[in-house]
């Protein structure tokens, strides 16, 4: 008894080039790979696999064979191995070398093919790390699977025989049918002929159509271009004059008169402080007056804020305080106090320049200049209220004068100004919106024109009044093209069918005859097909409602259903032969699913949640192992067993050893995670220190 | 000189449709004038006592168009392969109008628009696409009789899928005029979240059983196109369903096959949607829909 592996790894990382066991311990068939994770553990275990099985096998477990794969692959760096199982009590030498992808295998020294070592021997896979129910689904996974298989074979059965029916009636229908289809084709092909003829008929009538529809569109256009037009016209008239009243922002001109309003009034309210001094010349009446004008204009801002009437009150009240004014006495003041005033001013200028000279002045009384200057200016003061006061009254009056003249002014600009009460009251947004649907249909009609002009230019004046003479044909020339579509859309799908036609005339005809199989017998065959396929995919839809976790299980009514399930629990019993509770082993007569319990000998049944995790791995794992692979020697390779407790795993070593001494098992790996150690060990398991 | 509006084959047949009209409603005056003045609904009877057979219409192909879109002559029910003298029809052969005036012509069609096609409901709607993948499903599945419909349910509705999602991929792989109603894009995107596509989709399929002439049928979840009638295959509502599928062209060799091709693989979903094997002879009607899809279709 011995095993021995080499291999070299490389996959982008560092490289794993070991032999493993240690030496002295490779008189072993029995091994616990221990080791930290990602350290290659699993990598040798698949290893082992590969260079048994390669990777064509069926009879290999669809997880492992991923895992196989993967080494094959030609993207890693490097990937070769070589090892070898002795087993003395079988006479078994078996070798397997990979390298550059390629598996040799030796038996007893003979390169031998795959094919030949899966007759020998048989791999049993398992990773116990999985969910124990899912050991028994997977074995209803295997049978759906089988299942299926058996249907898609059915189906391609199926699929044969009835082409070999469809052959022999097509072959037994054939004259008939070339008949009652020639028939067919010359009826489409008469009517196509016939519709082409129409068609032909149409088009000459469309010419003269066509032109008549043209025309008429054209004229018809322009009609309502015309019509659109001149209501666009209207609309911009309506617009035109609503802005000369100021709607709308008024026009150019309208906003120049208001501008003009602005500045005059602006001037006149700049003349109002100097016109409010002439109150002093005015009576209480009159003063009242003055007071009412400066608020009022004091009080406009805009040409709005005003009539022209208001304006024109103020006039009057204007023209009434000049009356005042001008009859004012102040108008009257001699010219000769003017001018002894203007004497008296010269004077006082010349003596000041002679100021200093101490000189009496004769007939003054020995007065000095300075004295006579005072003098004089006493005779002034006594004249001046009269002259000063005309001169402020004068001034004042000016200001009036001036005043009446802009307010004057000020109704001529506001009688150029629109009344606001002369605004229309009309939808002006509305008649915009209008004038751009005009546009719109304006330029759309245009389009219309143009694609329409080409073929209007080509028909003479002496024509268009013709066709004016006949009248409107658009309906007609509608409803003749809306024919030639329809008669167009018969023809191509005649076509089509004429083509087909031909073709299915030209396929029967080809038909030979088919050998001379018993119709009869091929329908029964048909339908026993049938009859198996809906059987199957009964069994199918059966097996998909066990589910080993649930509580409870429905008893079908249907007597067929509880057929199977009685059938599939007895299967189960079969295959699980004994199970592990309690620490001993139980022989399991059927798995009964509705009362949800393994019906063992000797014990009462044992529900099946009364089973742990750990008894389900065992009791799977067991029960591979024992079964017998039509005498086919054993690899096992146990991924992961860690997470068995170890009273099982002690079961499951003795279980391993008694077999290998049986020769039942020629080689066991089985890997274990241990962060406990540094490098990857090989433990082996002496078979006669196993409990 | 106005035109002629009919020829004389056309005339010598609306004659005689005439005539059986009036003898089948036992009028001796004016037809048309006290039909006028009936209610809808006797309106609706008038017409439909008085539908007569195309085959019975004794004009050739291109008249018998012609009478179609000039409105004298309306097809009431495709399956059952029937047509009716409308108003329009009735006034030209009363009044024995026969000169294409545009402003009669109008008046007659307004007429005829107001008092026929408004109260006579003619059952021509088309088919949207999920309606048509619905139809080939059930005829692939063979849900074609009264004792073998289809029922869907939570177990089964994947499988229904499936098979619905072959006819809509045949459906689509025949180009665009099959998918212009873009129904097909949002066949399995239901309106609720996690309802499920049985449901979903006889949402989308209850106006089949009125488009379809009732050959559609649906009731408690069940569901089936009734082409089998005493055990044997009706051939001409079978042409009839298969033409309103394929009512937007017709299709060539190839595609013929092809969909012969997708009824068979839709058949061998029918295990998973059915128990048991339907009573009517499987082989002999698969027999006569391959004929009528390749020689009639």
């Amino acid at each position: 008894m011995s095993f021995s592996i080499e291999y070299s790894f490389k996959d982008g990382g560092s490289l794993y080039k070991n032999s493993f066991p240690a030496e002295g311990d490779d008189e072993n068939n029995i091994f616990l790979v221990k080791g930290k994770n990602d350290q290659g553990k699993t990598t040798v275990l698949n290893m082992i696999a590969l260079g048994l099985y390669g990777l064509d096998s069926s009879d290999i477990d669809n997880k492992l064979k991923t895992k196989m794969r993967y080494l094959n692959s030609k993207e890693l760096d490097e990937c070769k191995f070589g090892y070898k199982i002795v087993s003395e009590p079988n006479n078994l030498e078996f070798k397997s070398i990979f390298e550059n992808n390629e598996i040799h295998t030796y038996y007893n020294g003979k390169e031998v093919g795959k094919d030949s070592i899966e007759e020998k021997i048989k791999i049993l896979y398992d990773t116990p790390a999985d969910d124990p129910t899912k050991k028994l689904d997977s074995a209803i996974y295997g049978i759906k699977n089988n299942l299926n298989d058996y249907i898609t074979y059915l189906d391609r059965y199926h699929s044969n025989v009835q082409q070999k029916i469809d052959r022999i009636d097509d072959y037994n229908d054939k004259e008939r049918r070339i008949e009652r289809l020639k028939l067919d084709l010359t009826n489409k092909t008469k009517a196509n002929e016939n519709f082409r003829s129409r068609l032909v008929q149409i088009d000459e009538d469309l010419i003269e159509l066509r032109k008549n529809f043209v025309v008429f569109k054209i004229l018809e256009n322009k009609q309502i271009k015309d019509e659109l037009t001149k209501r666009k016209n209207e609309i911009d008239g309506i617009i035109k004059d609503y802005r000369a009243k100021g709607g709308d922002g008024g026009t150019s001109k309208y906003k120049l008169s208001i501008a003009q309003f602005r500045a005059i009034l602006s001037d006149l309210k700049g003349d109002l402080s100097e016109f409010k001094k002439s109150e002093e010349f005015l009576s209480d009446s009159n003063k009242i007056r003055l007071h009412k004008v400066i608020k009022s204009i004091q009080k406009i801002e805009l040409p709005t804020g005003v009539t022209e009437k208001k304006l024109k009150e103020y006039l009057d009240d204007l023209t009434v305080i000049i009356r005042e004014l001008d009859e004012n006495p102040l108008n009257k003041i001699e010219q000769i106090e003017e001018k002894q005033n203007q004497l008296y001013i010269k004077l006082i200028e010349i003596l000041k320049q002679f100021i200093d000279i101490q000189v009496e002045i004769p007939g003054t009384d020995g007065k000095n200049i300075n004295q006579f200057i005072h003098d004089i200016e006493d005779s002034q003061k006594s004249i001046r209220p009269k002259v000063y006061g005309k001169q402020k009254f004068l001034s004042s009056k000016k200001t009036v004068h001036t005043v009446f003249s802009k307010l004057e002014d000020l109704i001529d600009s506001k009688k150029k100004i629109p009344n606001t009460d002369d605004i229309p009251d009309i939808d002006v947004e509305g008649l915009k919106k209008e004038k751009d649907q005009i546009n719109r249909k304006i330029a759309d009609l245009t389009r219309i024109f143009a694609q329409f002009l080409g073929e209007f230019e080509n028909i003479s004046n002496e024509e268009i009044e013709k066709i004016q003479n006949i009248g409107n044909m658009t309906s007609e020339y509608n409803s003749t093209s809306e024919e030639k579509n329809l008669l167009l859309k018969k023809i191509n799908e005649n076509d089509l069918k004429i083509n087909g036609l031909n073709q299915t005339i030209i396929e029967i005809d080809q038909l030979t005859e088919p050998p001379k199989y018993n119709r009869d017998e091929l329908i029964k065959k048909l339908d026993l097909a049938d009859g198996i396929s809906l059987k199957l995919k009964q069994w199918i839809k059966y097996l998909g409602t066990i589910d080993f976790e649930a509580k409870t299980f429905n008893n079908p009514e249907n007597i067929e259903a509880k057929k199977f399930f009685d059938a599939i629990s007895d299967y189960f019993a079969s295959i699980l032969k004994v199970i592990y509770f309690e620490k001993q082993p139980w022989e399991v007569q059927k798995v009964d699913l509705f009362a949800r319990n393994y019906v063992v000998k000797n014990r009462k049944p044992i529900k099946f949640v009364q089973i742990g995790t750990g008894h389900s791995n065992l009791n799977s794992l067991l029960t591979r192992l024992r079964q017998d692979f039509a005498g086919r020697k054993k690899v096992v390779l146990i991924d992961e067993i860690g997470h068995m407790d170890k009273d099982n795993l002690s079961i499951l070593l003795n279980e391993i050893s008694n077999q290998v001494k049986e020769g039942k098992i020629i080689f066991a790996l089985l890997t274990i995670a241990d962060n406990s150690l540094d490098k990857v060990k090989w433990e082996p398991i002496i078979t006669e220190e196993v409990v | 000189m106005p035109h002629l509006y009919l020829n004389d084959e056309q005339l010598h047949a609306l004659t005689s449709i005439f005539h059986k009209v009036r003898i089948n409603s036992k009028i001796k005056g004016s037809i048309i004038i006290p039909l006028l003045k009936k209610e809808k609904k006797n309106i609706q009877k008038f017409f439909t006592e008085n539908a007569i057979l195309i085959s019975e219409v004794n004009v050739s192909d291109i008249d018998l168009e012609d009478l179609y879109s000039k409105k004298i002559l309306k097809i009431v029910s495709h399956n059952q392969e029937k047509v009716v003298l409308t108003v329009k029809g009735l006034l030209l052969c009363e009044y024995h109008i026969n000169a294409f005036i545009p402003e009669i012509d109008q008046f007659l069609n307004d007429l005829n628009s107001e008092y026929f096609d408004n109260i006579v409901q003619i059952l021509e709607k088309p088919l949207d696409s999920v309606e048509k993948s619905i139809i080939i499903t059930l005829l692939g599945l063979g849900a074609i009789s009264e004792d073998f419909q289809l029922e869907v349910n939570s177990n089964n509705q994947n499988s229904f899928k499936e098979a619905v999602d072959l006819s809509k991929n045949f459906l689509l792989s025949l180009g665009d005029e099959f998918q212009q109603d873009g129904t097909l894009d949002k066949l399995w995107k239901s309106d609720v979240d996690g309802e499920d596509p049985g449901i979903a989709l006889r949402k989308r399929t209850n106006e089949l059983a009125r488009k379809t002439e009732n050959i559609y049928s649906t009731n408690n979840k069940k569901q089936f196109i009734k082409l089998i009638k005493n055990n044997s295959l009706d051939l001409k509502t079978t042409k009839y369903i298969l033409k309103k599928v394929f009512d937007v062209r017709i299709l060539d060799y190839e595609e013929k096959k092809q969909f012969l091709q997708v009824l068979d693989e839709i058949q061998r979903i029918s295990f998973d949607l059915f128990s048991v094997l339907p009573s009517y002879d499987k082989n002999r009607i698969r027999r006569q829909i391959k004929l009528i899809i390749e020689d009639d279709l």
